[in-house]
């Protein structure tokens, strides 16, 4: 459907590994995204049973969801952003007139934050499942269906957003 | 008779913010011509060539590059087509040899010595960082490395502006070079409808995102001299 390209994953994967070009922000993108992400688990990781009557926190809760995503999409940063002579160009810029599909630079970046975008959702669902577990004695549906929809479905939701926006207005 | 390598029929781009459009643009470049096209500031050309070049630009109409349809085919079409302008992004802080060898890895006919050999023959240095190349041969360097995976069209966008006259005589001749050796086509803009006609073969005039028919550069010469 999204017309991966193992050729072409091969030549941008080999661009990142070699070059190292997203080397001056790496540290950066991978603090921040800590940094974000770390501070909204405190928060998401309340079982949802906690807040399930006290409509009061929901804004806090929105806040933290988006304060989490906007972690992830810093992370994809590192592979959306390359930083010479002080100016930061997006990479798609610079490869527009090279045999790359702008389609596979961007499933290039959904390839690489996948992982940490995973880890992070099944670690917040599984503390939420514990935690209401050893509190509530039952789980709620919610502590299943938050964590796969605000930490895993829109992260990458907003990461192929160029991508649908390709498809949806092609001409 | 010359094979056809980029057709355009009555492609219509998208319209700008500024409301701008390039309105029903119908071409056909042969292999071993130069084509020029002329026009003020804001006439297009620069929209053109970003159009037939870039994979997201949006337009109605066809562009076939070799037999290939460009939009269906962009990432393919892309090997065979050279973009020069000073516009075009590179790795800055990287030299010449280093910018060749990370962009050569995208290309499959790349030829590393073939690259090497045009940089020797017209002076281009590579171990200097790209962006403290002058403009001459920074457009030098795109040729150069456009030759060394045999382009079928070059697309050059003002690339001879503020060339002194010796230097554009030796610009022209290598170009004519390399169409010779790689049985390309060279699409080209400038601003001077005149300085253009001496050194291309057919020219047209672009105004307001509509481009006139093509006339032959001798043809062309002699009226702006009338």
């Amino acid at each position: 459907m999204f017309g991966y390209d193992r050729k072409q994953q091969e030549k941008i994967e080999k661009l990142y590994e070699k070059e190292k070009i997203w080397y001056p922000d790496h540290v950066m993108h991978t603090f921040l995204m800590w940094l974000l992400t770390g501070i909204s688990m405190i928060i998401l990781l309340f079982p949802y049973q906690a807040y399930a009557h006290d409509h009061s926190f929901y804004p806090t809760l929105i806040c933290m969801y988006a304060l989490y995503n906007w972690g992830i999409q810093i992370y994809a940063g590192k592979y959306s952003l390359v930083r010479q002579n002080g100016k930061t160009h997006p990479i798609e810029e610079l490869l527009c007139y090279v045999p790359v599909s702008k389609r596979q630079i961007i499933l290039y970046r959904i390839k690489k934050v996948q992982k940490p975008v995973i880890r992070l959702a099944l670690f917040n669902l599984l503390v939420k499942c514990f935690l209401s577990c050893v509190i509530y004695h039952s789980i709620s549906v919610f502590d299943i269906i938050l964590p796969v929809l605000f930490l895993l479905f829109v992260p990458f939701m907003l990461l192929m957003l160029p991508f649908l926006r390709d498809i949806l207005f092609r001409y | 008779m010359e094979e056809t390598i980029l057709q355009l029929v009555h492609v219509t781009g998208k319209k700008q913010r500024n409301g701008f459009q390039i309105t029903d643009v119908t071409m056909q470049l042969r292999e071993g011509y130069i084509y020029a096209i002329a026009g003020e500031n804001g006439a297009g050309k620069t929209t053109l060539l970003e159009l037939i070049g870039r994979e997201d630009s949006r337009y109605t109409g066809n562009m076939i590059f070799d037999g290939m349809d460009l939009k269906a085919e962009h990432v393919k079409a892309m090997e065979g087509i050279g973009i020069i302008s000073e516009d075009c992004l590179f790795f800055e802080d990287r030299n010449g040899k280093e910018n060749a060898a990370i962009l050569g890895d995208f290309y499959e006919n790349y030829e590393k010595e073939r690259f090497f050999s045009y940089c020797k023959r017209f002076q281009v240095p590579l171990c200097t960082s790209y962006i403290n190349l002058s403009r001459g041969e920074k457009i030098k360097w795109q040729i150069c490395f456009a030759a060394a995976r045999n382009c079928r069209l070059y697309m050059l966008d003002e690339a001879t502006a503020g060339m002194d006259p010796v230097f554009r005589k030796v610009f022209f001749d290598l170009l004519h070079e390399i169409m010779a050796q790689t049985k390309a086509c060279i699409l080209m803009t400038d601003h001077n409808l005149h300085e253009i006609s001496r050194q291309t073969d057919y020219v047209a005039y672009m105004e307001k995102g509509r481009l006139s028919g093509w006339k032959e550069s001798m043809e062309v010469e002699a009226d702006v001299w009338i």
